[in-house]
């Protein structure tokens, strides 16, 4: 036949060998490779190539800081104040220097309300981000102005950031003038200060009754507070990054100082997340203003990096492609000529394509098909610890949920062991939430035990599961953990139904509290605790299981201020062992990465953030 | 006869309308967002999304709104999937590799069906019919996600022959298995309409007339019988281009082809509203084609049609 003419060809990877080009299987798409606004992982594994931070990763140790852009750094005594000495040999790709004015523009950028990226709460711990970030216009024009007449402790206890008002989406659909006295105060409210137009502060200049201020806020001063923020609406609300003042400075070129909120002893590991990354301001605004979302400024052609490879292909949906950068500062070191990145997403095609030899490692690998490569290619399967989490989210809000001890009975009624041998096969069950990370140590208490369930949930009223209603689990695809926790909670006597929903219902159920039990999972984004911790603290986006405990957010503020790590650590173990004794989550199984990868890629060692440094890659066939 | 025709364009123009109104408000009747993410969004960014792409207007005004860019040819940027790109580029990387992917397959099962029904209706009841018939009928009832990995085992990863995946259109090689894929199902329904068809035809008087004046066989098939005997198959091919082109989802992600199949699921898991709407008209579009033109070949085809429309 005509194909056998591809008989003796050689193989992509063989090919790639010779080049010295890296195959990758990379997932997805990237929807773009503006670094502050993507948030997927196959965008990172792109930018991480294309991009450096002030700190790199190392090559074989997570908890090694490898220096990036910076050469060196420092902190006070309390770890509040960091100064970054960036090495004044760093360019971009395009040979423009990298200075230290970069990373403030790159920062005020993430930062900026405009821009609307999601991982800029990444940035927050910087001082007066996060009230720059979320735009609370009222603290940084009064609280932050010492002229002010009254100072912010006592002004923030009016109502700047808006009430929950129970017809409030439907009032500000309508016309402002035309509602009712009573309807203008209860939007009033639910907006809050903050957020109200020009008109709406005008009719409370013009007429006091319409909002409610508290009694310590003095007469006078509130039209002051008025004014200013009317005065900020004409003005055309232009950007408060100066009146913020942000803890970024720039003392030279080549010094960037770093002041936060509170102590964060794991700063140089946080920096190395991609939102902490540097973008080239010449290039941001040759292509519009800063805070245009997706501009043209990350096409091939335009986009402008820091790292040790640049983007000279990206061919849609089929493979982008990164070329070595010369003028990286480190290029003689970079192993590879070039990465290529295909977007596979069906793992089973990805696994196929890497055995046929077009790829030198995978995305991932279907646990299903262990069995089948540790017979038939074990040479090539991978199996590493990763900081993720599978676990179930619990409605504390709902009948019998409400009740810690049926959750705790729920729990024990979970064979974790039996779990990762059958259906997380590879995986390690979960001993608490937070699997090992450094030196942290949460609280080892999961346990299975039948018998301890069953008295809880009798102690709790529900003796045999009687009286508890049937229970809902939501999944957003078909699951065999969705059946083995249907069986696992029958064995209490409790009714579980599966309820499956596409992925966006999925994600909206959980975050408006519509469910009972929804499988989930969670990757961490550094190496510490809070990236898991943080996210149960009341009003955090991420809690939805309608579970809080001022103990536990308490805990947390307290570890919060604590410069010194192990006494820190104890302070979160502390909170997780709460967490764990309250149960609004069941913890599963901690993840473990699982994906074939060819022996002649050197300089690859396993990383619990999975974030290989591309540059010290190379290929040995 | 160009009465005809403007009356179907003028169809197929309201059956673009109703298509793309409907899929305007299912799209906002889902329970969420495009602007909703894994990882939770803060309200302030929530509400400056939806102010940036227009959420934030009446569903009405949203909806006039849209209306009219459409009609001048505006589709729009993604709102999410591929967010601040214009859907009319998108679909111009993406369109192309489907078209290419359809087309091949078509013409495979062309190549494959046709010829398959025509030799089972000349040995009808024979072993070959009944093999050719079996197979066709197992073409029709195996899923494309069975056959697809089966070729690419085989052919990919035993043989080697051709790559198991991806899509390089400077090596042919890459897009024979997805489009075999795609096209055996078409291969094997046109393979019993071609037998049909023909079986039909073969059955008249004016073939018996034919073998009475003692024609030979293949004279008779191909001059008298064929013509007839591929009306229905004419009928079938074009809606089966159409669902070809636009159903090869599946396809995509088991060969990892760049079409639109993967988009178009992407921005129905994300409500990304106008990437979802631009492939919905253009496979309107393309399908209201397929059909008007498979009405016309049929018409040229038929003698009787083309009589009854020669006003």
């Amino acid at each position: 036949m005509f194909f056998l003419a591809g008989c003796d060809r050689p193989t992509d990877v063989e090919r790639a060998n010779k080049d010295k080009v890296l195959l990758v299987g990379n997932s997805a798409e990237p929807k773009a490779l503006d670094l502050q606004l993507v948030t997927g992982v196959p965008e990172s594994k792109i930018i991480s190539a294309l991009f450096e931070g002030l700190i790199g990763n190392h090559p074989s140790d997570d908890q090694k800081m490898e220096p990036g852009v910076a050469t060196r750094w420092e902190h006070n005594e309390d770890m509040t104040e960091w100064v970054f000495h960036l090495r004044p040999e760093a360019k971009w790709s395009d040979g423009a220097p990298l200075t230290a004015a970069d990373f403030i523009f790159s920062y005020h950028r993430m930062l900026s309300p405009g821009l609307a990226a999601a991982y800029a709460p990444m940035l927050h711990s910087i001082r007066n981000a996060e009230i720059y970030n979320r735009d609370l216009r009222g603290q940084i024009l009064c609280g932050l102005d010492e002229s002010f007449p009254l100072p912010w402790e006592v002004l923030s206890k009016a109502n700047f950031e808006g009430v929950k008002v129970a017809d409030a989406e439907k009032l500000s659909k309508a016309d402002f003038k035309t509602l009712a006295q009573d309807e203008k105060r209860r939007l009033l409210a639910s907006k809050g200060l903050d957020r109200m137009n020009q008109a709406q502060l005008e009719a409370i200049i013009a007429e006091p009754g319409l909002f409610d201020w508290p009694g310590e806020v003095p007469i006078e001063v509130r039209p002051l507070v008025l004014q200013r923020l009317r005065d900020y609406l004409v003005a055309g609300e232009p950007d408060l990054f100066e009146q913020a003042k942000i803890g970024l400075a720039a003392p030279d070129a080549h010094t960037l100082k770093v002041t936060l909120r509170e102590p964060v002893p794991y700063l140089p590991s946080m920096v190395r997340h991609s939102t902490w990354y540097p973008v080239p301001k010449h290039v941001i605004l040759k292509f519009g203003k800063m805070t245009d979302r997706f501009t043209d400024w990350s096409l091939r052609g335009n986009l402008v990096g820091n790292g040790p490879f640049q983007l000279s292909e990206w061919r849609f949906n089929h493979y982008i492609e990164v070329k070595r950068n010369p003028h990286y500062w480190d290029a003689a070191k970079v192993g590879l000529h070039g990465i290529r990145f295909y977007p596979i997403e069906n793992p089973y095609t990805e696994a196929r394509a890497f055995l046929a030899g077009q790829l030198h490692t995978t995305y991932t690998f279907p646990a299903e098909l262990l069995a089948r490569a540790r017979k038939s290619f074990p040479q090539y399967l991978k199996q590493e610890p990763y900081v993720g989490t599978i676990f179930v989210r619990l409605n504390v809000t709902r009948k019998g949920l409400e009740d810690p001890r049926v959750r705790r009975a729920l729990s024990l009624a979970i064979n974790r062991a039996e779990y990762c041998q059958y259906i997380y096969e590879g995986y390690t069950p979960a001993k608490s939430l937070t699997p090992k990370l450094g030196e942290y140590r949460g609280p080892e208490v999961l346990d299975f035990d039948l018998a301890q369930a069953k008295s809880l949930l009798a102690e709790a009223g529900y003796p045999d599961g009687k009286g508890l209603p049937s229970l809902a689990l939501l999944t957003s695809r078909p699951h065999p953990a969705a059946d083995a926790l249907q069986q696992s909670f029958r064995a209490l006597g409790i009714r579980v139904t599966i309820e499956q929903k596409d992925w966006g219902s999925y994600i909206a159920a959980q975050q408006s509290l519509n469910f009972d039990m929804a499988l989930a999972g969670w990757i961490g984004d550094y190496l510490d605790p809070t990236t898991f911790l943080d996210m149960w603290t009341k009003g955090n986006g991420n809690n939805n299981t309608g579970w809080d405990s001022p103990r536990y957010s308490g805990l947390l503020r307290e570890a919060a201020q604590q410069p010194d790590t192990a006494s820190r650590y104890a302070t979160l173990a502390k909170a997780e062992s709460i967490l764990m004794d309250e149960m609004p989550i069941l913890p599963i199984a901690w993840y473990t990465r699982l994906y074939l990868h060819r022996p002649e890629v050197k300089g690859w060692h396993p990383l619990v953030l999975d974030n290989h440094p591309w540059k010290t890659v190379f290929l040995d066939p | 006869m160009l009465r005809n025709i403007i009356h179907r364009l003028l169809q197929g123009l309201l059956v673009l309308y109703v298509l793309g109104t409907l899929t305007f408000f299912l799209v906002h009747a889902l329970p969420y967002g495009p602007f909703q993410d894994e990882k939770a969004v803060p309200p302030h960014v929530m509400e400056r999304l939806e102010k940036l792409h227009g959420y934030d207007k009446p569903l009405y005004t949203q909806y006039f709104l849209r209306l009219k860019n459409i009609a001048q040819g505006n589709l729009g940027m993604s709102i999410k999937v591929m967010e601040g790109r214009k859907v009319s580029d998108i679909l111009g990387q993406a369109f192309p590799v489907s078209l290419t992917l359809g087309i091949i397959a078509i013409c495979i099962a062309m190549l494959i069906g046709i010829p398959a029904g025509i030799f089972a209706a000349i040995r009808k009841n024979s072993i070959v019919d009944y093999a050719i018939m079996t197979v066709a009928l197992l073409g029709i009832c195996l899923p494309n996600f069975v056959i697809g990995p089966m070729l690419a085992e085989f052919f990919g990863a035993k043989l080697g022959l051709v790559p198991v995946a991806g899509w390089n259109p400077a090596n042919p090689f890459s897009l024979l298995l997805p489009a075999l894929t795609l096209g055996l199902v078409s291969a094997a329904y046109l393979s019993r309409l071609t037998r049909a068809g023909m079986l039909e035809i073969l059955n008249q008087d004016f073939i018996r007339t034919a073998r009475a004046k003692g024609q030979k066989g293949w004279i008779i098939v191909t001059r008298h019988a064929l013509r007839g005997g591929l009306i229905p198959s004419i009928a079938y091919l074009g809606p089966a281009f159409a669902a070809t082109v636009s159903g090869s989802v599946v396809v995509e992600a088991i060969f990892q082809v760049p079409g639109i199949g993967r988009l178009f699921i992407k921005a129905i898991e994300t409500g990304d509203e106008t990437l979802i709407m631009g492939p919905v008209l253009l496979y309107g579009t393309l399908i209201v084609i397929a059909n008007f033109l498979a009405d016309l070949l049929q018409i040229w085809l038929n003698p009787r049609l083309r009589a009854a429309n020669a006003d």
